[in-house]
């Protein structure tokens, strides 16, 4: 059995690191080297849009996206087109599970045609919160980071907030989740599919990341680091298993109200071991549903293992590796497969401090 | 659909008993279940053709047929494309086609070939549907040719085979989530049992990740054409081609998740077929560079 739950001390370098962190977030200057420092690209004002309109059907209080009637050699084609939860699934069958799996409110489609150039598709998810925009664009940090607007988190920004590749440019902006999708990938595509994606966010806010995708230790010892390029935020189980397969069923009581984050851990052959350890931490409403959780992932998981673990925190091994979870506070930090005792169990304590720091600060 | 099943988790799989739980061999993951069922065989058809699609990802009609008319003769071992739609389909059939309609969707250009070479092979226009829908679309049909689009599918994995009849059941939202795994059962509802004659997947520009919504990163020209008439087997050998793109692009293993449970639970739940690649022989024709299979 693990120490009982409480503030432990991070290591030295995993403490450095996120007290860099929190207190950069505090002075909005988040320094590139934490969780998240990603190279961007400033892109330059090349096909900005003209006559742009707005998007009428954005609620009243958001930056309405001022989409343009034509850009380069494009003209939109109909009027914008709006589909609330119900209509999700008609639109694009079981991805619409995605979206829902965040706190969706509802999406609008532009269409804009080019005679030779290919068609472009811009599809605008309107989401509950900042977060669950960032949630939808941590599913892949894959392609090239762009920085839209000269300013908007500019020099502070763990995380990338628009990212481009082959064609297909996705946009976190405050609560609006973008794609634009180019039929055809061109340099003229590329740039009207990144003035389009310009004009999305212009004037609008750029909120931090999640609380949660931010406070966890990057360096945890010599030879294990996160893995900030694969780190998912989420609140379902479904989101869950299309990044770290888990169970078919949800076994940690995931949903809407919940917060969690997924990152993996490096671990580098100079240490003696190689592959990634996994940490998940959710972030529930109140430490009593977080215990709650924790014995039902027990009962269900950790079943038949003679555990040794006790009702807030262990570690026990199984057939990948070792398991280590504690509570902290609201939170339950889990670890999986670590390649040993040693190694789970230190990850698991460097993550817990990192939270007790976090619940602290932010409460 | 609605007893309490044991859910299998990912300890299933690492300790090799996800058959146990669940009745299902393991995919991707080195191991293969096939205790306790007799040796079984499938025949799988590769056609590809690097001049199937141009530079910008446009469909070359001519060449389609061509491709499509070799993928028939040696799924049915006729000697003329013909001869082979005569012995997978009858005049007085009703043929429903039934392609993926959007999301990454079946090309155009393989439907519109399919509805041809039918009508030449003596199946009149007037019985030949799109038959993509509700149950009594595929009521309506005797014989079903089944034209998927070769797709990863966040929330089952693959969703290419099994997972192109959910309409036909009439609730598709039965089967998503931890149910997904049944999508095998729907190929033995009453207006579908018995009744496809081909699985002809559309591995002209597949996508490897981030399934159903297009994202072009994982898209690329494959340019091929899977078909036979073991469904799960067909499945079996898209998902293949699909691992094996991912670790080209990660130059690691990166598996699909979900694990695609459905596939799996198709063979030995459902007995649709064999998804055992040791059980799959695959003819190959064509373009055979970075087959990946």
């Amino acid at each position: 059995m693990l120490t009982k739950p409480g503030k432990l001390p991070c290591s030295r370098a995993a403490s450095l690191l996120h007290m860099r962190l929190v207190l950069a977030l505090i002075a909005g200057s988040a320094p590139a080297s934490v969780l998240g420092g990603f190279a961007v690209t400033t892109e330059g004002t090349m096909g900005q849009p003209q006559r742009p309109t707005a998007v009428s059907t954005a609620r009243p209080t958001e930056v309405q996206p001022k989409l343009p009637q034509t850009i380069a050699g494009w003209k939109r084609a109909g009027p914008t087109r709006r589909i609330e939860t119900a209509a999700i699934f008609e639109y694009m069958d079981g991805a619409g599970e995605l979206y829902l799996s965040y706190r969706f409110d509802h999406l609008e489609v532009i269409e804009y045609r080019s005679d030779t150039e290919g068609d472009i598709l811009v599809e605008l998810y309107w989401m509950g919160s900042s977060d669950d925009a960032f949630g939808l664009l941590s599913g892949d940090w894959g392609g090239e980071a762009v920085q839209l607007s000269p300013t908007a988190g500019a020099g502070r920004d763990p995380f990338p907030r628009a990212l481009y590749g082959s064609g297909l440019l996705r946009v976190w902006s405050d609560d609006l989740y973008a794609r634009i999708l180019a039929t055809r990938e061109s340099t003229a595509t590329r740039g009207a599919v990144l003035a389009l994606g310009r004009a999305i966010t212009e004037g609008r806010r750029s909120p931090r990341p999640p609380l949660l995708a931010t406070v966890l230790p990057v360096n945890v010892k010599p030879g294990l680091g996160a893995r900030a390029d694969r780190l998912c935020f989420l609140r379902s189980h479904l989101v869950l298993n299309s990044v770290y397969f888990l169970s078919q069923r949800d076994m940690l009581d995931l949903g809407p109200s919940v917060e969690a984050v997924f990152v993996p851990y490096e671990l580098s052959p100079g240490g003696g071991h190689k592959g990634t350890v996994k940490v998940l931490v959710v972030r529930y409403g109140a430490s009593a549903i977080a215990r709650q959780a924790l014995a039902g992932f027990r009962a269900t998981y950790l079943a038949h293992t003679g555990s040794e673990g006790g009702t807030e925190s262990g570690a026990e091994r199984i057939e990948d590796g070792w398991v280590a979870y504690r509570v902290v506070g609201r939170s339950l930090a889990l670890v999986f497969e670590g390649p040993d005792r040693d190694v789970a169990v230190a990850l698991l304590e460097a993550v817990a401090s990192c939270l007790t720091d976090a619940e602290v600060s932010n409460e | 659909m609605n007893e309490r099943r044991r859910a299998v988790t990912r300890r299933d799989f690492v300790r090799g008993t996800a058959s146990a739980a669940a009745g299902l061999s393991l995919f991707g993951l080195g191991t293969v279940d096939g205790q306790g069922r007799a040796p079984r065989s499938a025949v799988v058809v590769l056609v590809r053709d690097r001049r199937a699609l141009n530079a910008v990802h446009d469909v070359d009609t001519a060449v389609l047929r061509e491709m499509l008319a070799d993928t028939v003769m040696r799924v049915t071992g006729a000697a003329t494309p013909r001869d082979a739609w005569r012995s997978l389909v009858r005049p007085d059939d009703v043929v429903g086609l039934v392609a993926t309609s959007h999301l990454n969707p079946t090309h155009d250009e393989v439907v519109t070939s399919v509805r041809s070479a039918l009508q030449d092979a003596g199946v009149s226009p007037d019985r030949i549907r799109i038959a993509q829908g509700g149950p009594e679309k595929a009521e309506a049909c005797s014989a079903l040719i089944s034209l998927p689009a070769l797709k990863a599918h966040w929330l089952t994995g693959i969703g290419t085979v099994m997972k192109n009849y959910i309409t036909f059941s009439g609730h598709p939202s039965h089967y998503h989530d931890e149910n997904n795994d049944r999508l095998g059962e729907i190929w033995l509802l009453p207006q579908v049992k018995g009744k496809t004659r081909l699985v002809l997947v559309d591995a002209l520009r597949p996508l490897c990740d981030k399934g159903p919504q297009p994202d072009p990163r994982y898209m690329w020209d494959y340019k091929g054409l899977i078909a036979g008439t073991d469904p799960v087997a067909v499945e079996a050998v898209s998902l293949e081609i699909l691992l094996a793109k991912r670790a080209s692009l990660r130059g690691e293993p990166w598996p699909l998740s979900p694990p695609p449970l459905c596939l799996a639970m198709a063979d030995r739940r459902y007995g649709l077929g064999t998804c055992k690649l040791d059980e799959i022989r695959i003819v190959r024709s064509g373009w055979d560079e970075e087959a990946l299979v």
